[in-house]
């Protein structure tokens, strides 16, 4: 197969960027999109010329390192998918595909198709945690929780960080990646005492990095690799309120 | 009081606002329509029932229209400060952006929202305040209570073509206002379960349906009445 890519070139953060065209040749079906671009930075190489960066790790959907909006859409066409899971036989020979790396204040651009996705990180050392230390792996069943409670909160704990939801969001809301991480928590026995401070903090934090609002357009639930759904945000939504409003704990803390 | 205003400063807080000012101003809507079904039972039954608002009800009405005109500043403040808040957090545009899941009716929030307000000024000024732009509004007199023609003046603004066509666009902008606003103000204040939330996005279209329908039916009813008093 051979496609046609127009991918986001810029050199540093400071630089403004531009697309570049370049083509991919005798490129495999069942190469994953990933390979397809290792393909075209080889040959890049041979020709002397600067590869496209683009970030990854696992290659097997589970890292969220692999950020590329392909086409208009996070992780490309395909559902429930990561870049590195997608295959191109996912696209019709000769197409033309277009490259671009995520875009939000929140997540500045460092290099080509790579994105600094610290503020995730930052929400996440607000609060997305249990303080207490539980030592070593217990028994299964030490803790009973209810199979239904245990299953919401692994749907939640899927989230792999990719930040996804943020560039798939018209207002760029990270709505989707702290609720997640709050909804999760809450239905759990080890999260449920601190879910009051918790998501005061995640939430403040998400406020003072410059993500969007949530408008409820939903774009963040279609575009998960992962398939979140977007009942974790109403979660969250309960959570904050009756955290802020009827808790003792402060809404900046 | 201090925790308050966090709250009310915060993303969530921001949303919340917005749902609860927005079910206000809905749940008013659905009174509303009911109300105006009085003017089916003729000019006197109408113009008395404005009466007994505007007079013998008016210490209740008087707050209920406080309440929604700070809903309504409420609402514009944060509908304002989002979208600007919105624009800034995604700085350089996609050069190529699908959407899967947004509607017509969820993209143009603030445009239908705009248009709406345009039409609640002139509505209010045509209706509630004597019939300010239209020349004001004749008195009648029933029983020796003399009170405003409300029924004359609205059936002779009606009978014109243009104002029931361009009264008729007001509704439809407010069917897409509230498709999106009445199951998104219940997600923004946290209910969604699944039992309920499939119900809740087909009940919310079809409150939307029913209101800018119900509203549609009688002005085309009105307007057929080419002005005259039955
Ligand atoms: S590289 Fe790890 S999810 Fe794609």
């Amino acid at each position: 197969m051979n496609f046609t890519l127009r991918v986001w070139r810029q050199r540093n953060a400071a630089d403004p960027g531009a697309f570049q065209e370049y083509q991919a040749k005798d490129i495999l079906a069942d190469m994953s999109f990933l390979e397809m671009l290792d393909e075209v930075n080889i040959d890049l190489v041979h020709k002397n010329q600067e590869p496209i960066a683009f970030e990854s790790d696992c290659r097997e959907g589970i890292c969220g390192t692999c950020c590329q909006m392909i086409d208009g859409e996070a992780h490309g066409p395909e559902t429930g998918t990561t870049v590195c899971q997608l295959f191109m036989r996912s696209f019709k020979d000769g197409e033309t595909i277009v490259i671009e790396p995520w875009r939000a204040r929140a997540f500045p651009i460092m290099k080509d198709l790579i994105v600094d996705r610290t503020a995730f990180d930052d929400i996440i050392a607000a609060g997305g945690f249990v303080t207490a230390n539980v030592g070593g792996a217990q028994d299964g069943n030490n803790i009973l929780i209810p199979k239904p409670d245990a299953d919401t909160a692994m749907d939640a704990a899927q989230c792999i960080g990719c930040g996804a939801c943020v560039a798939a969001c018209p207002n760029a809301s990270a709505m989707l990646f702290v609720a997640a991480k709050v909804s999760h928590l809450a239905h759990l026995p080890q999260g449920r005492p601190e879910k009051a401070r918790r998501a005061l903090a995640m939430v403040s934090k998400m406020d003072g990095l410059g993500f969007g609002n949530c408008r409820n357009h939903y774009e963040c639930e279609a575009a998960c690799p992962k398939e979140i759904s977007v009942a974790h945000i109403a979660k969250m939504n309960r959570e904050y309120g009756s955290a802020a409003l009827l808790s003792d704990q402060d809404p900046s803390s | 009081m201090h925790a308050l205003k966090k709250y009310m400063a915060s993303s969530i807080g921001k949303k919340q606002m917005m749902g609860a000012t927005g079910i206000s101003l809905y749940f008013y809507l659905i009174v509303h329509l009911a109300g105006n079904i009085a003017m089916l039972f003729g000019a006197e039954r109408y113009n008395k029932y404005g009466y007994l608002l505007l007079h013998e009800m008016a210490e209740i009405i008087v707050p209920v229209e406080i309440i929604l005109i700070f809903a309504i500043l409420i609402h514009i403040r944060l509908a304002i400060q989002l979208t600007l808040e919105n624009r800034a957090a995604r700085p350089v545009a996609y050069a190529m952006k699908k959407s899967n899941q947004q509607t017509l009716h969820s993209a143009s929030m603030m445009m239908t929202g705009s248009a709406i307000l345009i039409f609640i000024f002139i509505h209010v000024a045509n209706f509630r305040f004597g019939g300010a732009g239209m020349g004001g509004m004749p008195i009648v007199t029933y029983d020796g209570v003399a009170m405003k023609d409300l029924y004359g003046t609205m059936m002779r603004a009606f009978s014109q073509w243009w104002y029931t066509g361009a009264y008729v666009v007001a509704m439809m902008l407010i069917f897409s206002h509230l498709s999106h606003g009445v199951q998104s103000s219940l997600q923004s204040l946290g209910f969604n379960h699944p039992k309920y939330t499939p119900f809740v996005h087909f009940a919310g279209r079809a409150y939307a349906i029913l209101i800018s329908g119900g509203f549609i039916l009688l002005a085309i009813w009105a307007y057929f009445q080419h002005g005259g008093t039955p």
